[in-house]
């Protein structure tokens, strides 16, 4: 994964072949969307004048007897007469973990669909895209408590499994943030990509302390909050007595009166999170169900390599 | 503006419920189910633009026509003031009607009745004529027209004031229609010295309970010019319970302990549904144990109350106080005397010291109901009633073969009605038969002529004989029936004869007309007597042979009669015995011929008993000891006691027999809920006003209200407008909707 295209990237894909977030939504089997989403990233990948790499290379090192020859440089054996291995970064050793919110409050949408299928076929579809590179996927879903946990590989069946467990509907009557972050950071030692794919609807307080715990780690953490349209601006259109998904609690709102504070106090709350991503040097996108899949790929794929750039150089 | 139903105007609070949806509909029940309620706080109602109502003019036009719509329901009139009598200025001719039946005795009906016929009578000008009759069963003038016009104009209303003062409520049924038809005939009469009806006015003072007696009005033609103005008197309280003896109220059957079956009714209006019954003593206490009994209201029960050994044997006790009815004006009819002990005070005690006084063991009584003048029902002791069926015939009760050993089987017995064969042959004495004591007799074939002399002489008193005919009966024939000789001859029919032209219509085959019982066919005759009825003068054939002979044939004697059979019952004349017409026959014949009185278990106060129902026929002069232990003498020719003027038991007594029996209240009465208010109207009466008016006045009021709306019929412009506002609010509604066709947009 740590080499997405990135040429590619620096392009996105144009809108012609973006699959229409609905006409995709329609379908049924999350593996569908996934290929879908996924074949038609590619596609775009195809025809971008640029063409990627898969590797990534780092630096040279002389050949001591026991390195494959395969890897050896002749060029720099006929230039210099030594023999020197190429070495590449080690794409098969970086392990993704999805960390996907399957809580009730998820099970919202005003477009069709919800933003738990919306997060569902974005967990797919990195999984299998990253799958297909070859990388290893892993899985925890939680609510207010864990629910599967599948810990990252790259085998035949794995990314089944993975679709299997993320199709399952939301459940819970809260979104906690914290018990698998805390979770993952005891499991998973080896330095990883952790996505976590939410709406973030919850207090910050506490998932501070838990994301510096993971990113101390060394893991390279995404965060992905997904919301839908109607979230981002309360666009109803009457009265009505607002019924919290995940604890039940009743709210007469009049989205008319209520707008203008809802937006205001939704917006502190996600440029609290932001910021907190940003001093912990999280990447975080905030995705609208409305929004189609592969442009939100687009722009992951883009921050990333700038955010890769950016570290290779800091390394450097 | 007056209105017939005013309840309806209740309707126009209907205008504000465009409002009031309008206003609900701010608060909505609608759920939205939200992600996360973390950035929205609670938003208490405000009023929005959406709440203020836009359109005003819309608002009125709805508004308007529920309010129109409400006004046309509750018919609205214009009450005018019309004259009774348009364009006259004669004086007025009035017939002040007083209910006094038993239902006004219910607190405070009487003295208020009063009160209002006083005031009428007060109200009367010099050259008005008025009448002040009373009516319960019986209608009685207390002064009439021309009484009225002859006494001073000063001393007019006091003298019928006076004599109204001496009335109070008895115990009859109101015969209303009989009262005011009677009264409509008496103002429906030329006066003197007019050539032309007069007319008036009647003035009908009564609680115009429900029980009263209408129905007579219905297709009775009313006079021109005659109108009745009601005054419906209410009672203080409402509700009344009654107790009543139900049709089938003392059982004797066989086996069975005599019982009292009373019903206790409760009207639809009382208040309490627990009442205690039983029999009662002197006073308001029970002799025995009193049941307890649950009538709901506007239902009723029957209860049944043994009648125990020591009750059917009590005798009667003599009030130590003999109490008078209540209402001094006693009806004697012309052939009636009414004689009082010498020492009888002539005190008036009320009515429960009266009902208390009377024979003690033989009343029910009914506690827990307020009204307590239809609480008490007397019913005479069961006597079982002893028949004596005299033979006359030279026959053995074992002889199957002869008509005597069917007849013994045949004639009924029962606790209520026994009936004794006495056999009476040729040479034996002739039965001794006191006056009154029920009989009937048998004669098969030829008597002896002192028989037939005897039966002659019983037949003459009234009494009933049946002859079995065989041609050496016609001696017999001819002495019992008082005529000369019958020739009289032996027939077989070569087959058989049949019964045909049977007359339905005479008592003894009346039980028989129905046509699933009319079938004789199946009697058939092996030999009979044929005769010539024409022989016998006044004789009535009731059946004839298929010959066209006579079969059956009454012939009077005296007061009495002589049945003439023309074939004797037993197979061996004819299948007559073995068929199933022979008992009901013989026991439509014993009732018939007065032998067998089942006399009615009671008696209704202010109606006639007749003699003929008590068995007391036949017996002279009939003495009748009232409740209050006075006497009244009924002749024979009177036929029936009319004295029976108050509830208690009766005795009669003629020649050697007593009987008693019971008066008691109409049951008619006890239902005290008012009339239906229109229920006069529709039985073409002529009422000027159903729920009374002012007195003094009667020369002009108010039209009945029904009457002035219907000829008003404001409601159809009403709902004209009602109808205009609409087809304007919906023009309205629709040019609004095309300005602004953006969703709830709606004015209100």
């Amino acid at each position: 994964m740590s080499a997405p295209p990135s040429s590619a990237n620096a392009t996105a894909p144009p809108p012609a072949s973006r699959i229409d977030t609905a006409a995709l939504m329609s379908i049924r089997s999350l593996e569908l969307r996934a290929r879908a989403v996924v074949e038609g990233f590619w596609s775009g990948l195809h025809r971008s004048p640029y063409h990627g790499f898969s590797v990534e290379f780092t630096e040279y090192r002389q050949y001591t007897p026991g390195d494959d020859p395969r890897h050896l440089d002749w060029r720099v054996y006929a230039r210099s007469d030594r023999y020197y291995i190429r070495k590449f970064e080690d794409e098969t050793n970086l392990r993704c973990h999805l960390l996907v919110d399957q809580s009730h409050s998820m099970d919202f949408g005003t477009l069709g669909w919800t933003k738990a299928e919306y997060a569902a076929t974005l967990a797919a579809t990195l999984a299998r895209f990253l799958h297909l590179q070859g990388d290893a996927v892993g899985l925890l879903s939680f609510d207010d408590a864990l629910r599967d946990y599948l810990p990252a590989r790259q085998r035949v069946g794995h990314l089944r499994q993975i679709i299997i467990a993320l199709d399952k509907p939301p459940g819970g009557a809260a979104t906690n943030l914290i018990k698998p972050i805390q979770r993952i950071t005891e499991i998973v030692r080896k330095r990883a990509l952790m996505v976590v794919i939410s709406d973030f609807l919850t207090q910050l307080d506490e998932l501070e302390r838990h994301l510096v715990s993971l990113t101390a780690s060394g893991h390279e953490t995404v965060l992905f909050q997904v919301l839908d349209p109607a979230e981002l601006t309360l666009d109803f259109a009457t009265p009505s007595v607002f019924e919290d998904a995940e604890s039940g609690r009743t709210l007469y709102v009049d989205p008319a009166a209520a707008r203008a504070g809802y937006l205001a106090r939704f917006q502190a709350h996600q440029e609290a999170l932001a910021a907190l991503c940003r001093k912990l040097g999280a990447a975080f996108h905030v995705l609208s169900t409305a929004r189609p899949l592969e442009q939100a790929l687009t722009d992951f794929f883009q921050d990333r390599l700038k955010r890769g750039r950016l570290v290779r150089r800091g390394a450097r | 503006m007056n209105f017939l139903a005013p309840l309806f105007l209740l309707g126009a609070l209907a205008v504000a419920a465009p409002v009031i949806f309008h206003l609900i509909r701010r608060t909505t029940r609608d759920r939205t189910r939200f992600s996360s309620l973390l950035f929205l706080q609670p938003d208490p109602p405000r009023l929005t633009q959406r709440s203020r109502i836009e359109n005003w003019l819309l608002l009125l036009l709805r508004a308007a026509a529920l309010a129109l719509l409400a006004l046309a329901f509750a018919r609205p009139f214009i009450r005018t003031e019309t004259p009774l009598n348009p364009g006259s200025d004669k004086n007025r001719r009035i017939v002040i009607l007083v209910d006094t039946s038993a239902s006004m005795q219910r607190d405070g009906l009487f003295p208020a009745a009063r009160e209002k016929a006083e005031e009428l009578l007060r109200g009367a000008g010099p050259g008005d004529q008025a009448a002040l009759w009373t009516f319960d069963a019986t209608t009685r003038r207390l002064m009439d027209f021309t009484e009225w016009t002859a006494l001073p104009a000063e001393s007019r209303a006091a003298t019928a004031a006076g004599r109204l003062a001496e009335v109070t409520p008895g115990w009859g049924n109101t015969q209303l229609a009989t009262a005011l038809t009677t009264a409509a005939e008496r103002l429906a009469e030329i006066p003197p010295g007019e050539t032309s009806p007069g007319g008036g006015e009647i003035i009908l003072i009564s609680d115009l309970q429900e029980g009263s007696r209408v129905e007579g009005l219905q297709g009775w033609e009313w006079p021109q010019e005659v109108f009745v103005t009601s005054i419906a008197l209410t009672a203080k309280q409402t509700g009344n319970a009654g107790l009543q003896l139900a049709p089938d109220s003392v059982t004797l059957a066989a086996g069975e302990e005599p019982q009292a079956r009373v019903r206790v009714w409760n009207a639809p209006d009382s208040t309490g549904e627990q009442f205690q019954i039983g029999w009662a003593a002197a006073g308001e206490a029970f002799t025995g144990p009193a049941h307890d009994v649950v009538v709901p209201p506007g239902q009723s029960k029957v209860v049944a109350l043994p009648w125990s050994a020591d009750l059917q044997s009590a005798p009667e006790h003599r009030p130590a106080q003999p109490p008078l009815l209540n209402s001094t004006i006693q009806t004697n009819s012309n052939n009636t005397a009414t004689s009082s002990p010498a020492s009888q005070p002539q005190s008036q005690p009320a009515g429960a010291d009266f009902k208390s006084a009377l024979q003690p063991s033989r009343r029910i009584l009914l506690k827990g109901d307020p009204e307590p003048f239809d609480n008490t029902v007397f019913t005479a002791p069961p006597v079982a009633v002893e028949v004596a069926a005299h033979y006359f015939g030279a026959e053995l009760l074992t002889d199957s073969k002869k008509p005597l050993f069917f007849l013994n089987r045949a004639l009924p017995e029962s606790r209520q009605v026994s009936v004794k064969l006495n056999l009476v042959p040729p040479e034996a004495a002739l039965p001794v038969i006191l006056p009154g004591q029920p009989a009937i007799f048998f004669a098969n074939g030829a008597i002896p002529p002192a028989q037939a002399t005897f039966l002659h002489q019983q037949l003459q008193s009234g009494r009933t004989a049946l002859l079995i005919l065989s041609a050496a009966a016609a001696p017999a024939l001819a002495v019992i029936t008082g005529t000369g000789a019958v020739p009289l001859e032996d027939i077989k029919p070569t087959t058989y004869g049949m019964l045909s032209e049977i007359d339905f219509k005479h008592p003894l085959f009346a039980p028989f007309a129905d046509p699933r019982f009319s079938d004789f066919t199946k009697i058939r005759f092996w030999h009979y007597t044929k005769f010539a009825a024409t022989a016998l003068p006044g004789s009535r054939v009731l059946a004839r042979f298929d010959s066209g002979d006579p079969a059956l044939v009454e012939v009077p004697v005296g007061q009495g009669r002589l049945m003439v059979l023309a074939s004797g019952w037993e197979p061996g004349s004819s299948q007559w015995a073995l068929s199933s017409k022979f008992v009901p026959l013989l026991s439509s014949l014993l009732e018939w011929s007065g032998a067998v009185v089942t006399p009615p278990a009671q008696f209704f106060a202010g109606q006639p008993v007749p003699l003929n129902l008590l068995g007391l026929t036949g017996v002279g002069p009939v003495s009748v000891r009232h409740p209050e232990w006075t006497t009244t003498t009924v002749t024979p020719e009177a036929g029936a006691f009319m004295a029976a003027a108050q509830p208690g038991l009766y005795t009669a007594t003629g020649g050697t027999l007593t009987k008693t029996f019971g008066v008691n209240l109409d049951p008619a009465e006890s239902r005290t809920l008012p009339l239906p208010t229109d229920e006069l109207d529709r039985l073409g009466v002529p009422v000027r006003r159903a729920d009374g008016r002012e007195p003094g006045q009667p020369n002009s009021g108010p039209a009945p209200a029904v009457e002035t709306e219907s000829r008003q019929k404001l409601w159809r412009w009403i709902m004209i407008a009602a109808l205009a506002v609409l087809l304007i609010e919906t023009l309205l509604a629709g040019l609004s909707a095309r300005r602004a066709p953006a969703p709830g947009g709606s004015a209100v």
